[in-house]
């Protein structure tokens, strides 16, 4: 009885050090698995699914055990280590962590500080608060939380706009459980470890064929952003840096930066942004053509993105934000989408 | 060599030779990288470590460096010669707050700009270009005033008073306050927790400080066009409580209404006109938002945003954001002006008075003064001098020789 209910944990939580130690103490291999045909059905929907919709498919109940789950899981992170990429692992991340989500919305108060204490070592109290006529669940340590948000966009999530008491911000439980989801997708991003084919027979099939569709998945990312350049596709912050230029006034070096990089990540070429520079006040070719090399990767191993959209809020970069800013988190997100919806207008 | 270089050198190195106990080694000083900067010589050392105070304090005793800094972050290995070599381990959370960040009528009075192009001067700050010729060039030189102090002063404080202590809950003990020798202040946290923090985490500690990115709507200020309106609450801690205090210093000063720019002239003249009974109504409990007729919803955001920038404390972003950032050692000189980096906590801050309490050098020599604007120091007046040949007090001369608007003599 008490290891079904650790086997119902850790199949909910399969990233949780509860869930790996139970694997541990089951020293379940490979080659078990690949004997698993319901194990690995249920690896391939959740793997498959997370690459195309950054959801994580739900255990089909009547024919998967918990078991089946969490020997899933286990599969399917041997999968994205091995398949080494960071849009895969991204994706799947995700997935994962909206699953662990829904869970969280469930549990209690307390279960989820506990979550948070255990795994993350968080400060993360059950504390019901009132506040201005609103209620709070949790108060979590302003460091944990920072960490936790980073990545955020809306502008809900900033810590300027959170009550923080003594260190602490104020969360109402969706809040808690959407800031541990976040702290899930990084566990899942950051936790790598180096695994080489081959494998056994079914698992290593199921390798090669999901390598073949996340690259054709990413070769088809690259295709959205490179080709031909749709300018009316640029997001406004970058349409600004460029009106700015072309009226030559001075830009921060920061602001260089950020519209050299994304330049080049659409596929301009080193002369043409070269060209856009002749104007700046303190232009000199041979400085300005190292810098554009410089974050193109030319001189250097690092082949640079621009900022993301957080960066130039703070930067006061980011200006004239229009509705599809909301969607997106980074510039060139903004061109992929942008593009994709433009192209077939002008072509 | 130059005389006037090595004359501050010498004069830097015999101070480090006699008084040393002011110099404050950070926690962890081994893992820290420090750097120096000279005055005979251009670049800086950088990448150097040391694991003992004695090593550093015989280092400076000899090369009478004109800067000295020490790496906010620690490192497992702090002398390695590039950074992704030096394995980060964390870093203090620091805030640098410098006049020259501040919008101040003095610097009308004290600071010079040249255009490099076609030698046009003018006064305060800099222009983004020259009105003359258009270039972005500049030679510029900057003075500091008490009036600049105190207003860096005073954003420190509020640093500490209105976020620090309140809000992020870090306690005094893990605070250090220091005047940079120059023309502002830093202030160090080594709170255990922060240590971890990147820079995009760094950076939303920048923007709730100084309310970047504040929506009204997460603090008390709700739109609404029928019944009770309602407002932000000094009640409620953390921001909402500073803009209600800040909205009620604007009535309780009317004449800062006149500095909302968004504001209509019309809007300015019945809100300084009823700025006492608004006053009284937001004194309330809980306070009473009521417009008077003509101050419609875009007006009290208007208001609300100006609180907010008036109750944000000014910083330099990218100095707190920097994980890698090198920062005044405290006890040290600075170089441009040979005063003392002086290490503070918030009684002495309040009294603390850089022209007298952060100088160190007695006795006087002789310099030839190009040309310095007026100012004071230890208690006296100086008037603008131009192409003198004085005696001064060792103190002025090393502040004139420092800024580079006095020399000595071959």
């Amino acid at each position: 009885m008490l290891e079904d209910t650790k086997i119902y944990e850790a199949a909910k939580y399969p990233w949780s050090i509860s869930a790996r130690r139970l694997l541990k103490e089951l020293d379940i291999s490979l080659k078990e698995i690949d004997a698993d045909a319901q194990a690995l059905q249920l690896a391939r929907s959740r793997l498959l699914q997370a690459l195309e919709t950054k959801e994580s498919a739900s255990p089909e109940r009547k024919t998967s055990s918990e078991f089946v789950e969490l020997t899933s899981f286990f599969v399917a992170k041997v999968m994205v280590d091995a398949i080494k990429s960071m849009f895969f692992r991204r994706r799947w991340a995700t997935a994962e962590a909206k699953r662990a989500e829904r869970y969280f919305f469930k549990e209690s108060d307390l279960k989820l500080a506990q979550l948070a204490t255990r795994n993350f070592n968080w400060q993360l109290d059950p504390k019901p608060t009132r506040i201005a006529g609103r209620e709070f669940s949790h108060r979590l340590h302003f460091a944990n939380y920072l960490a936790a948000t980073a990545g955020f966009h809306e502008r809900e999530w900033k810590l300027v706009n959170k009550r923080m008491v003594s260190g602490y911000v104020l969360l109402r439980k969706g809040d808690t459980a959407r800031v541990l989801r976040a702290a899930v997708e990084q566990l899942l991003i950051s936790d790598v470890k180096q695994v080489t084919p081959p494998f056994p027979p079914n698992i290593q099939q199921f390798y090669e064929e999901l390598e073949v569709i996340v690259r054709g998945r990413t070769e088809r990312m690259k295709q959205e952003i490179m080709g031909e350049i749709i300018p009316e596709a640029f997001p406004p912050c970058i349409q600004a840096l460029l009106g700015d230029m072309a009226e030559g006034k001075p830009l921060s070096h920061i602001a260089r930066f950020t519209i050299t990089s994304f330049l080049l990540n659409v596929g301009m070429d080193v002369d043409s942004i070269l060209n856009l520079f002749v104007k700046a006040p303190d232009f000199r070719e041979d400085l300005a053509r190292y810098q554009i090399e410089h974050i193109a990767g030319k001189r250097g191993s690092t082949e640079y993105t621009p900022p993301a959209c957080a960066y130039l809020v703070s930067t006061r970069l980011c200006v004239k934000k229009d509705k599809y800013c909301e969607f997106i988190r980074h510039p060139l997100a903004y061109y992929r989408r942008r593009r994709k919806w433009i192209k077939p207008k002008s072509s | 060599m130059d005389k006037t270089e090595e004359f501050l050198k010498n004069q830097f190195a015999a101070y480090y030779q006699r008084k040393h106990e002011g110099l404050t080694m950070p926690p962890d000083y081994e893992k820290r990288e420090f750097a120096f900067f000279w005055f005979t010589r251009r670049g800086a050392l950088r990448h150097t470590s040391f694991t003992k105070k004695e090593e550093l304090i015989q280092f400076i005793a000899n090369e009478g460096p004109a800067h000295i800094f020490y790496s906010a972050a620690k490192y497992r290995k702090p002398d390695a010669p590039q950074m992704p070599l030096k394995e980060w381990e964390g870093a203090n959370l620091i805030f640098d707050i410098d006049a020259d960040h501040l919008i101040l009528p003095c610097q009308k009075l004290h600071d010079r700009w040249l255009c490099t192009e076609c030698s046009t001067r003018g006064k305060g700050q800099r222009p983004e270009a020259c009105p003359n010729c258009g270039a972005h060039a500049f030679q510029e030189l900057k003075w500091m005033c008490k009036e600049c102090l105190d207003a860096a002063k005073s954003e420190a404080i509020k640093i500490i008073e209105e976020f620090l202590l309140p809000d992020f809950g870090i306690v005094h003990k893990d605070i250090m306050i220091v005047f940079s020798g120059h023309r502002g202040y830093h202030v160090h946290c080594f709170t255990e927790e922060v240590q971890p923090l990147g820079s995009a985490e760094r950076r939303e500690i920048v923007d709730y400080v100084s309310g970047v990115g504040l929506d009204f709507l997460h603090h008390g200020l709700v739109d609404q066009s029928y019944g009770i309106p309602k407002g932000p609450d000094t009640r409620t801690p953390g921001w909402e409580q500073k803009i209600a205090r800040g909205i009620k210093a604007i009535f309780k000063s009317p004449s800062k209404i006149s500095e909302i720019t968004q504001l209509k002239a019309s809007q300015k003249e019945i809100l300084t006109r009823d700025a006492a009974s608004i006053l009284r109504q937001l004194e309330e409990s809980p306070p009473r938002y009521v417009m008077p007729k003509g101050i419609g919803k875009v007006a009290w955001r208007a208001i609300a945003q100006f609180a907010v920038e008036q109750m944000g404390a000014k910083v330099d972003e990218p100095v707190t954001t920097d994980i890698h950032r090198l920062i005044r050692l405290p006890g040290s000189l600075h170089g441009k002006t040979g005063f003392l980096v002086k290490q503070l906590d918030m009684n002495s801050l309040e009294k603390f008075d850089p022209f007298s309490d952060a100088q160190v050098f007695e006795g006087s020599t002789e310099v030839f003064v190009k040309e310095s604007p007026g100012f004071s120091l230890g208690n006296t007046e100086y008037p603008p001098m131009r192409e003198c040949e004085c005696e001064l007090p060792l103190s002025v001369a090393i502040l004139l020789l420092g800024k580079g608007v006095a020399i000595i003599n071959e």
